[in-house]
């Protein structure tokens, strides 16, 4: 074939730029760290990539609703831890005012002390996570309980008995709340009606007495209730490290799909520099020359 | 008569001869760097042989040269390789065309980025799932009217800047126009003067090697055809309507199309005919204008009008702050595309109720059902209270659907229904009928248990969580989810540009193999013109020694005398 001068030029300007081209593309690639800036550079990576990048805000959102869940079952533990210790003084007490030998000063000594633990047990049902009261199921702007002191109650429930749920994981609900009138309102009534017993000077100590099994039942409520936040918590838990590990994992692939590999875009770019410098000295070479150089 | 002064013709012949050659390998290096120049040759040719048969012929049998001429400057041109070239030209600027369209629309949906459209609905997802938290919380209210706002703004930029691109092609195709009007006008110009060096019998090379630079820019522009005639003439002709005949030329004009619809199309002027370009970077323009970009704001359109009516659906189920039913989220979009006045991303709004002041209360977080997307609750008698516990199996196309009271195990009434429909439940009765008494209506979705409370106290964030589920549910979509909608869209648009990218590359490498052949035949070759230019140099030297000779032989003759 004929070769030409301007083929030539043309040529080796056609390879430079290819090479340019490599270079750039390697360049990118390292300085933003990504494999891919446009979806026309790997269409189905990028989708992927977008994907992931939802899921590991998903994976965030809801280790996030987690730890609200945890917080709220935290806040429900201590409340009944509380309500256990207030049952047991109370019913320290009523075993101590059981004994006839009292004197009717000393019970009213125990009776205002049971007041205050009653009064104490309404204050822990008003527990609240925020502006949140967290006995009251849905209607969580309303304290659980309203003190009426009529003939049968001390308290009425104002609450509902509406679930309060977190989404732990995609399409998972958990129900982190309990139906304040089932925690509290027996426990505040006993509570209630051993004051009003104590209060009560013609009341025996046999009377007074009689209280103990609610409360054991009361005491047994708040245990059982305590295990079910201790499952809970545990399941929040072994979702919250599930998560975590997934999280690791989606990350993982993430990176994988869009990072650039260092060592390897490295080496190839200093491979294309060495090429791209051959294909300069060579064309500077060539291009110089011609039978003009030669004729005098 | 062959005599001893024809010598000196001869000689003459031969030395205008190589000067001539020598003017001609001149032009060739004056114009070795000239892209459109075809290298030109000079011809040589045996002049007419002196040749007198008869008895007088003293010299013996056989013809006298006269020497040389130059028959023709010929072009060296190898019309195969040129109309390739041309045709070839058109595919490879309308690819180019194609991929930069394409590219335009793949930066103008911004994607992968931290600012674009899927992230917008992360975030709008993100503060729902907030509110399903703390539905109570007007700070997590006010997070999801301002995502949901910067989530339209982003719709809505992105569809208005592929709307400004496509009123930028339209605008552009008048510059079209003229510039391939303004070509058709010179090759017209250059065709009366071919025609006319032709007449004279001579090689108007250099006029050809312009027109042929002409039609190439014309090929790139727009799918033409040509056509020589016995004049000389090239006809050129695009979709059958004649843009050049002789020394005529025939504009292209442009038809202004329907206001706001960026559809002006070319016309050829003399006929009034239609042209719709085939290939060549107009081609590229009309289709960018016409297809790709209303496939791609169509497909907004659709993710637009979906996304908001079923969101409203959901939001309408749900009830707000003030335990009111929730009303439309976002502005109603007509479900029928022809209904819209403008294209559904525009349509994209907040509604008034939500938009306003106080319309932070009007976000309808709570919902009847503990799960909505489980079962759905439609409460048709507002005063009705009550908690229950309701349980669905699915069996084959049945719902089984059993409803207790909360907490209970006495199941109060269960029935199958189809996929799809509904049942009515009487509070007073706790049964499910149908006798206009019903307090609400049950939808079963999937399987599952869930608690329904008939009091719309303000702790429910239930509603908010099943909003969210607008991006996941692969039923919003047809198929697909939100997300995975709008990652189809990016990766659509990606694939359609990696391809029109590979295919000017692909075009590129058949033009430059095609360059390559058309240099490699019409090309200066620097060596060969200096090899020409001491090879008619020594000839020319040659002639004037023969000149002398001959003088010489002269001479002689005369000194006899």
């Amino acid at each position: 074939m004929r070769v030409t001068n301007s083929m030539m030029v043309r040529n080796q300007l056609d390879h430079l730029q290819n090479n340019m081209g490599d270079l750039n593309e390697l360049n990118e690639q390292l300085s933003s760290g990504k494999l891919f800036q446009m979806p026309s550079d790997a269409p189905i990576k990028v989708s992927d990539s977008m994907n992931y990048k939802s899921v590991l805000n998903k994976n965030s959102q809801y280790q996030r609703n987690l730890g609200r869940a945890e917080n709220w079952l935290n806040s429900t533990e201590s409340s009944l831890k509380s309500g256990t210790e207030v049952m047991q003084r109370v019913r320290e007490l009523t075993v101590y005012a059981s004994n006839d030998s009292l004197t009717s000063e000393d019970r009213q000594k125990i009776a205002s002390e049971v007041k205050e633990l009653r009064d104490e047990m309404v204050d822990i049902s008003q527990s609240k996570l925020g502006d949140d009261y967290i006995f009251s199921g849905q209607r969580s702007e309303e304290k659980p309980f309203q003190v009426v002191d009529n003939a049968g109650d001390y308290v009425e429930y104002q609450g509902d008995k509406k679930g309060i749920n977190r989404e732990i994981n995609e399409g998972v609900k958990m129900n982190v709340n309990f139906n304040g009138e089932k925690v509290f309102k027996d426990e505040i009534e006993t509570l209630n009606n051993v004051y009003e017993t104590l209060k009560d000077e013609n009341s025996t100590g046999e009377d007074v007495n009689s209280y103990l099994s609610e409360m054991d039942d009361g005491l047994n409520n708040f245990a059982e209730l305590r295990s079910e936040v201790g499952a809970k918590l545990n399941r929040v838990e072994m979702t919250e490290s599930r998560l975590e590990s997934q999280e690791v994992h989606i990350k993982e692939i993430k990176s994988e799909n869009e990072d650039v590999d260092l060592a390897k875009t490295i080496t190839d770019l200093k491979m294309e520099e060495t090429v791209y410098k051959a294909s300069l000295s060579s064309g500077a070479r060539i291009m110089q020359q011609s039978l003009v150089d030669f004729i005098r | 008569m062959n005599n001893i002064f024809s010598g000196l013709n001869v000689g003459l012949r031969a030395l205008e001869t190589q000067r001539k050659s020598l003017d001609v390998t001149g032009h060739n290096i004056a114009n070795a760097n000239n892209e459109d120049y075809n290298k030109q040759r000079a011809v040589h040719k045996a002049s007419y042989p002196y040749t007198a048969p008869g008895l007088s012929n003293h010299g013996g049998a056989g013809q006298f040269g006269t020497g040389v001429e130059i028959e023709q400057v010929q072009r060296v041109k190898d019309q195969f390789i040129n109309s390739q070239m041309f045709n070839e030209t058109q595919t490879s600027e309308y690819w180019d065309e194609m991929t930069r369209g394409m590219e335009k629309i793949e930066h103008i949906l911004n994607e992968p980025s931290d600012s674009g459209i899927d992230t917008a609905i992360n975030e709008f997802w993100n503060s729902l799932q907030d509110l399903s938290n703390d539905p109570n919380d007007t700070a997590a209210r006010n997070m999801v009217r301002e995502n949901a706002r910067s989530m339209i703004d982003t719709f809505q930029s992105v569809d208005n800047q592929l709307l400004d691109y496509k009123e930028s092609i339209n605008n552009n195709l008048s510059n079209a126009k003229d510039n391939i009007n303004n070509i058709t006008r010179k090759i017209a110009d250059l065709n009366k003067q071919i025609v006319s060096v032709k007449g004279s019998k001579q090689n108007p090379n250099d006029l050809m090697d312009q027109r042929d630079a002409l039609f190439k820019e014309l090929n790139g522009k727009i799918n033409v055809q040509s056509q020589k005639d016995s004049q000389g003439n090239l006809i050129v002709s695009t979709e059958g309507m004649q843009l050049v005949n002789g020394s005529d030329a025939y504009e292209l004009d442009i038809k202004e199309g329907n206001p706001g619809e960026f559809n002006n199309s070319l016309v050829h002027s003399k006929t009034g005919t239609e042209i719709k370009p085939s290939n060549g970077q107009v081609a590229a323009w009309m289709e960018t204008r016409d297809q790709k970009l209303d496939f791609y704001r169509g497909k907004l359109d659709t993710l637009a009008a979906n996304m908001v009516n079923e969101f409203n659906t959901r939001h309408k189920k749900g009830y707000d702050a003030n335990g009111d039913q929730g009303g439309n989220f976002f502005t109603k979009i007509p479900e029928d595309p022809d209904d819209r006045e403008q294209s559904a991303v525009k349509l994209m709004s907040l509604s008034n109720d939500i938009d306003k002041e106080s319309g932070l209360d009007k976000i309808a977080a709570g919902n009847y059902s503990g799960d909505p997307s489980t079962v759905e609750i439609d409460k048709t008698d507002n005063t009705a209270t009550g908690d229950y516990t309701v349980d669905v199996v699915e069996n084959g196309d049945q719902f089984e659907v059993s409803i207790s009271e909360l907490n209970s195990d006495v199941v109060l009434d269960s029935k199958s229904i189809n996929q799809g429909e509904s049942l009515s439940f009487d509070v007073t009765t706790e049964e499910f009928d149908n006798s206009g008494d019903e307090d609400f209506d049950l939808t079963p979705k999937e399987s599952g248990t869930v608690n329904i409370g008939l009091e719309n106290n303000s702790g429910s964030g239930d509603n908010a969580n099943f909003l969210a589920e607008v991006f996941d549910d692969s039923e919003v979509m047809d198929g697909t989810s939100v997300q995975g909608f709008f990652r189809n869209i990016v990766s659509t648009a990606g694939a359609e540009t990696q391809r029109a990218n590979e295919m000017s590359n692909n075009q590129d490498q058949v033009l430059k193999q095609l360059n390559s052949l058309d240099r490699s035949m019409s090309g200066v070759s620097l060596d060969e013109e200096m090899a020409n230019l001491i090879k008619y140099q020594q000839s020319y030297n040659a002639a004037a020694k023969y000149i002398s000779k001959t003088d010489e032989l002269l001479q002689t003759l005369m000194t006899i005398v």
